[in-house]
């Protein structure tokens, strides 16, 4: 399917400051979108309209990860709480708090039970939404530094760190599978038949790492990644390989070559933080430090 | 003849009233208290309150009186409040709780205030914003209806965009006309600027009572007066009591008042009246204003700002010329300058040595030699046009002359002066020489030996006995840079003795044109010998069982294959080594981009049983989790050693036991066989079926030596 290189005439202004994360829904129809300036909104790609604001955060929103059924969703940011909403009423319906320092990124599991969070304190905590205990569940603490990305896949939850490590936590096998990458991991995105890993490392590379031992599979190079967590995501089936950059420009390679297919700038060449892919569309959506959201489309 | 009037009305009236006559007023009846003995008058105030409540007559009051309730209590009024029926709320307002002091001074701050609209003319809506027209309009005030002054000056015939004032004749296309004045929407705005021309502070009230005095001497002597004091004004002298009311019928004086403080008061002069402000109204015709010299400068002198417009009222625009020489500003008479005599000439007259004094007969031999223009460098006083700052340091003899004439520029190249001269905008800088600067060498060469010695002071001590610890301390710092490590043992030994201290001036560059390698500038050389005086105090030799203790990293890395005394220390020391190789090859893996079994690590992790519940899965089996990888050869290598000593062990104690040598081969015979596997042969227990050792060894190893106690 051809990528889709056209970027709206208009993106979506509406965040002031940077806009950290942007995620579609399970459906691809709305997308939500967290900046520094402490909201969330849900708003409708395809008509370019802003649907609802959701404001609790007291600091920046940094990652926002969507249940299921899209009924609700999970955000975390830098006042170290972790907020779970209620997608059509705007309610909080829980708060998960306990983590020391900010919490770089969330994930539910596949029915949205559990909700691990990761933090710059290096540990990766595990909520139960089901309860209403304020303990996280497990607590795990292998990390040596900043808990940058997680992703909680199957019964595998995969998490990266800035001390260059990856590592998948294997609860039907009772394993801890650490790979060490070498330099500081910023995003990890499973590919869909669950066999790789795409590693965005600060080194300006992202590794494809084969998830049954530890080697890597291909590199991606061009863009560049050396101070900010970019993040990067597989687009059409794993076809392709999404990446925001520090140079203002949206990436993506051939997965299997490795080539850079697209160079498409944005964002008024300012760092574009994140990129996500239409479950089924060619379509994508960018956000960077200027605060717009770029929705990209194939015509 | 009158009859007699029938019995039935005669009883209506009182008799004593029917047929008298009323002339006068008649006495009130009700005020019989003016009227009764002083000792039975009652005392009420002015509201018809009791007062004294007992006092003076044996009676006092803890109770009531004069407030709330009555002798047998307060009873609160009934409080009835239904669906129907509402309580009312008695809202109290503050002047029910003031008394009449309170009341007094209300009723004093009260002012009488013009209200909105009469209060400024004002232009509507042209200077508040259009939210405040509409307010106005909401309000229902008619629209434009601002100020009543407003309206009254329309009704006067005056339009909005004419200023205040008569008409003018102005030449209006070639003919004189009279026209309005120009508009100043100062004037309108009801602010009026005044310019301040007298030397009064800031709120300095002009209608402060002066006190007039008919005799310059009382003035005087109440001008002595310290301000704010109470003055007696007409009540000094004898016979004159303080409280003097019926005087002159001035019983407003109050002797205890205090005056505020007037300080336009003038010694001796009763004629000089206080300087007083005027304060202006609006409409000021132009003929008073002048002769006030105070306020509003004609328009005649005014002039224009660059539109056309007059400037503000009271402001006044000067252009070009200097503020303080403007007469219009100062409003004071201009003065002539002073006449100058014709033999003057401007300059400055400077003295060759300054302490040469200054008499009649020099300055006439000064005015000689310059009218006979002779050479001036002859006279003890020689005149200058200006004065450079070299002359006048020397003049004032002021003792070093750094520069030396010399100025930064001289020194600067000419690019450096073109930049300076492009940065500052100045053209007119002295021009760039280039010169090269006096350097240290060249002082140095100057005192020469001198600068050593001061040198050779500055030089860190150290204790001698604490120079030579240092010295035999095992460890020597700066293990990277042995030159510095050869100077600091150098320090060393000149602190402990061994060398003489003028030897470290060696490692110092003797000048700029030193380019000796190892050689150190004076700065850094000091400094450096500062550091190794501290890193003296630090590098001690480790004593006795601390030295043990302790060993450098290099020792370590010599000693890897030797046995130590220490069974552990060896092995932390292979487990460490193992480990540490591990992870430096992990990093080195990683960064050639060989990621496999080389950058990977497996490890057993055990997840909750409530986490496992939530992801659907079974909790796994820890004990059967297969943990395959290099951490599992380790263990296995480290258990073989361990293994391997304890037996080497035995061995040697068997053997000084001198135990029985059949035991001891088979205990030589014991193989890594045994730690090879950790297959059990179920039927067979080897440790139980084993022939036991002989006593001899069990009493070599757990017997009693002597001097060993008997624990029980």
């Amino acid at each position: 399917m051809p990528f889709p290189v056209y970027s709206r005439n208009a993106p979506l202004q509406e965040h002031v400051g940077p806009v950290h994360v942007v995620a579609y829904n399970t459906t691809g129809q709305y997308i939500l979108s967290g900046g520094q300036d402490r909201k969330i909104i849900l708003w409708n790609p395809n008509s370019s309209k802003l649907v609802k604001s959701y404001i609790a955060h007291g600091y920046e929103v940094l990652d926002i990860a969507v249940s299921y059924d899209n009924a609700k969703f999970v955000s975390c940011g830098g006042d170290r709480t972790i907020y779970l909403w209620d997608v059509t009423s705007g309610a909080t319906i829980r708060r998960f708090s306990g983590h020391m320092s900010r919490v770089n990124t969330v994930d539910f599991n596949a029915d949205a039970s559990v909700v691990a969070s990761g933090s710059y304190d290096a540990k990766v905590r595990l909520w139960d939404t089901k309860s209403s205990s304020q303990r996280p569940i497990q607590l795990l603490e292998e990390a040596k530094d900043s808990i940058s990305t997680l992703q909680i896949v199957g019964s595998q939850i995969i998490t990266g760190s800035v001390d260059g490590f990856v590592r998948v936590y294997d609860l039907r096998m009772g394993q801890l599978l650490e790979d060490l990458i070498g330099s500081p991991v910023t995003s990890i995105k499973d590919s869909t038949d669950g066999a790789c890993l795409l590693v965005s490392t600060l080194d300006s590379t992202i590794r494809l790492m084969d998830k049954s031992n530890g080697t890597m599979l291909q590199t991606f190079k061009g863009h560049l990644n050396k101070e900010y967590r970019i993040r990067s995501c597989f687009g059409d089936n794993d076809v392709y390989v999404v990446s925001g950059s520090e140079d203002g420009k949206v990436y993506a390679w051939d997965m299997l070559s490795g080539r850079v297919v697209h160079e498409l700038k944005g964002h008024g060449e300012k760092v574009i933080s994140c990129v996500a892919y239409h479950p089924k569309k060619p379509q994508m959506i960018s956000c960077g430090t200027d605060g717009s959201i770029q929705v990209w489309d194939y015509t | 003849m009158s009859r007699k009037r029938p019995l039935s009305t005669a009883q209506h009236a009182s008799p004593s009233l029917v047929d008298s006559l009323f002339l006068g007023t008649p006495i009130a009846d009700a005020d019989q208290n003016s009227f009764a003995p002083v000792w039975r008058q009652e005392a009420r105030d002015e509201r018809g309150r009791k007062r004294f409540h007992g006092a003076f007559t044996g009676g006092f009051s803890a109770g009531y009186f004069n407030t709330v309730g009555s002798k047998e209590g307060w009873t609160p009024s009934a409080f009835k409040s239904s669906r129907t029926e509402r309580a009312e709320k008695k809202t109290l307002r503050p002047e029910d709780f003031m008394d009449e002091e309170d009341l007094a001074d209300q009723l004093a701050d009260e002012r009488l205030v013009a209200a909105a609209p009469f209060s400024a003319i004002s232009e509507p809506s042209s200077s508040k914003g259009a939210e405040a027209g509409l307010q106005d309009i909401l309000r229902g005030a008619p629209p434009g209806a601002e100020s009543v002054g407003y309206e009254l000056l329309k009704k006067m015939g005056w339009k909005p965009g004419f200023g205040i004032g008569p008409l003018k004749s102005q030449v209006v296309a070639g003919r004189k006309v009279m026209m309005p004045p120009r508009a100043d929407e100062a004037a309108l705005s009801g602010v009026r600027l005044e310019r301040k021309n007298n030397k009064h502070g800031l709120g300095y009230d002009s209608e402060v009572p002066s006190i007039e005095s008919n005799e310059p001497t009382e003035s005087a002597r109440r001008a002595l007066l310290a301000p704010g004091t109470i003055s007696s004004k007409k009540n000094t002298g004898f016979g004159v009591g303080v409280v003097n009311e019926y005087e002159d019928g001035d019983d407003e004086e109050d002797p205890y008042e205090i005056k505020p403080i007037a300080y336009d008061r003038v010694l001796g002069s009763k004629k000089q009246k206080p300087l007083s402000g005027v304060s202006k109204h609006v409409f000021v015709s132009k003929t008073k204003t002048k002769s006030h010299s105070a306020g509003a400068i004609t328009t005649s002198k005014l002039r224009r700002c660059h539109d056309g417009r007059l400037p503000i009222s009271g402001f006044v625009l000067v252009i070009g010329g200097s503020l303080a020489t403007s007469s219009m500003l100062t409003n004071e008479k201009a003065y002539t300058l002073p006449s100058i005599p014709d033999s003057y000439v401007p300059g400055i007259l400077i003295m060759r040595d300054p302490k040469t004094v200054v008499t009649p007969q020099l300055i006439a031999d000064f005015e000689k030699s310059r009218k006979s223009s002779s050479s001036a460098r002859s006279s003890s006083i020689y005149h200058q046009q200006h004065l450079s700052a070299a002359e006048r340091s020397r003049i004032l003899g002021s003792a070093q002359d750094h520069l030396q004439g010399k100025s930064i520029f001289d020194y600067m190249t000419p690019a450096q002066r073109e930049r300076f001269a492009k940065a500052t905008g100045n053209q007119n800088l002295p021009p760039a020489k280039s010169e090269v600067g006096p350097t240290l060498s060249e002082a140095g060469h100057d005192s020469g030996h001198r600068n050593e010695a001061a040198l050779l002071e500055l030089i860190p001590t150290l204790d001698k006995h604490q120079a030579s610890t240092a010295l035999s301390a095992g460890f020597m710092p700066y293990a990277d840079d042995h030159e510095k490590r050869a100077r600091y043992i150098a320090y060393l030994e000149s602190q402990s003795g061994s060398r003489p201290v003028s030897h470290l001036l060696t490692f110092m560059k003797s000048g700029d044109s030193d380019t000796t390698a190892g050689k150190l500038k004076v700065e850094d050389w000091m400094r450096e010998l500062k550091e190794f005086n501290k890193a003296a105090g630090l590098f001690r030799p480790l004593k006795g069982m601390l030295a043990n203790r302790f060993t450098s990293s290099a020792n370590a890395a010599t000693t890897k294959t030797s046995v130590v005394e220490d069974d552990n220390t060896v092995l932390l020391q292979g487990a460490g080594q193992g480990k540490g190789a591990t992870d430096r090859e992990d990093v080195s893996a990683a960064k050639l981009g060989m990621y496999g079994p080389l950058t990977r690590r497996v490890s057993a992790w055990a997840p909750s049983s409530l986490l496992c519940k939530r992801f659907g899965v079974r909790v796994p089996n820890m004990s059967a989790v297969d943990v395959s990888g290099e951490p599992e050869e380790l263990k296995a290598s480290a258990r073989e050693r361990l293994d391997l000593l304890s037996h080497r062990k035995l061995l040697t104690i068997a053997k000084d036991a001198d135990v029985d040598e059949e035991v001891t081969k088979r205990l030589e015979s014991q193989t890594m066989d045994s730690g090879d596997g950790s297959k059990i042969n179920v039927e067979v227990n080897e440790a139980l079926e084993q022939k036991k050792a002989p006593r001899d060894l069990f009493l070599a190893v757990f017997g009693d030596s002597d001097g060993e106690d008997e624990r029980d």
